[in-house]
């Protein structure tokens, strides 16, 4: 069944239908909260809440955009509403580096969650119009031209948006592992 | 010299064969060109390694719970309408029953009929069909706001 079915079977009332479309749009609606929030269980409520919004403007869905378009806007905006309210604010990078540097000392992570650390980190300078695009396009699940759709720029403003965040994302990201190489030694 | 963008697009697999012909070259002799070419795909390769991730395994429980507790929208935008359509059909009935009256007062000795052929020694027949719907109506808005809430209230 479609997202399209799906949809018109909770706007007829058969509320069942709208866990088989929660189950297939979760993941993608957590990881997108998670990846802005840096935090499970603000992530965790930031997508339930988006879910609950879904559900409530469902009958202003007229199906002429994807379902994923309009879903993953609510989303971006419950989870960036909640970091802003949550005055998650960017912090001295050094501070970050060594004082998350001690801790996997401590605590022996690995490679590759240290690299999730440092992306998170370097989210978390960005601004949130940055943080939108970088978040979308590493989603790896759309295309350009959705993520103009979701964020309502142009196609060609997206590609240009989107080159100036991840060069802001690559220089974010080498201040990071500098500082790190730093602090080690 | 190769800008940002064009490095993205070489990453990307988007660039050109110009292109790929000028960032071979430039890899081979720019030491700069280098660095700033291993930053952005160093970039590429951290991101690589980012999964979906999934919440935990109580969340459409958890949403699905919180609906119930909550009036569905889709059904209150039904359900509005049932008052609206009963005062209408309340006024409507004044209004017949106060034309009625006021035109029976100036003509007290006419065979009055109405254009749909109601005179006035049927009228209270269907005076009692009148009351009877809109006390079905009535008894319809009460069980929807009145009772159905207090159980629900009561039982949840």
């Amino acid at each position: 069944m479609t997202d399209s079915e799906l949809i018109d079977k909770i706007k007829s009332g058969f509320q069942p239908a709208y866990a088989e479309l929660i189950n297939r749009h979760k993941n993608y609606a957590y990881t997108v909260s998670f990846r802005i929030l840096n935090n499970r269980e603000e992530a965790e409520e930031a997508a339930q809440d988006a879910f609950m919004k879904v559900f409530s403007q469902i009958n202003t869905f007229n199906g002429e955009s994807k379902f994923t378009t309009w879903f993953y806007r609510i989303v971006m905006n419950e989870a960036l509403g909640r970091k802003r309210k949550n005055k998650i604010y960017t912090e001295d990078i050094e501070n970050n580096v060594s004082a998350d540097n001690k801790n996997s000392i401590e605590n022996e992570s690995f490679l590759h969650s240290d690299q999730t650390k440092y992306i998170h980190l370097a989210l978390k300078i960005l601004a949130d119009d940055d943080v939108k695009l970088i978040t979308l396009f590493y989603l790896k699940e759309l295309s350009l031209v959705e993520i103009g759709e979701i964020l309502e720029i142009t196609n060609e403003t997206a590609k240009v948006k989107l080159h100036r965040a991840r060069k802001r994302m690559a220089l974010a990201l080498n201040t990071i592992l500098k500082t790190e190489a730093a602090t080690l030694y | 010299m190769i800008s940002d963008e064009e490095i993205l697009d070489i990453i990307d697999g988007e660039a050109n064969l110009n292109l790929l012909a000028k960032h071979n070259q430039l890899i081979a002799v720019s030491l700069e060109y280098k660095i700033r070419f291993e930053e952005f795909e160093k970039m590429e390769t951290m991101f690589s390694t980012l999964k979906i991730e999934s919440p935990s395994s109580q969340f459409t429980d958890n949403i699905m719970g919180r609906l119930s507790v909550e009036k569905s929208p889709v059904y209150a935008k039904k359900l509005l309408k049932i008052p609206f359509y009963f005062l209408g059909f309340l006024i409507f009935l004044v209004a017949i029953l106060v034309i009625f009256a006021l035109k029976l007062s100036y003509n007290s000795n006419s065979n009055y009929e109405f254009s749909f052929g109601i005179k006035p020694n049927n009228f209270f027949i269907f005076k009692q069909i009148l009351l009877i719907i809109n006390g079905l109506v009535f008894l319809l808005v009460l069980d929807k706001w009145v009772i159905k809430k207090y159980f629900q209230r009561r039982f949840s």
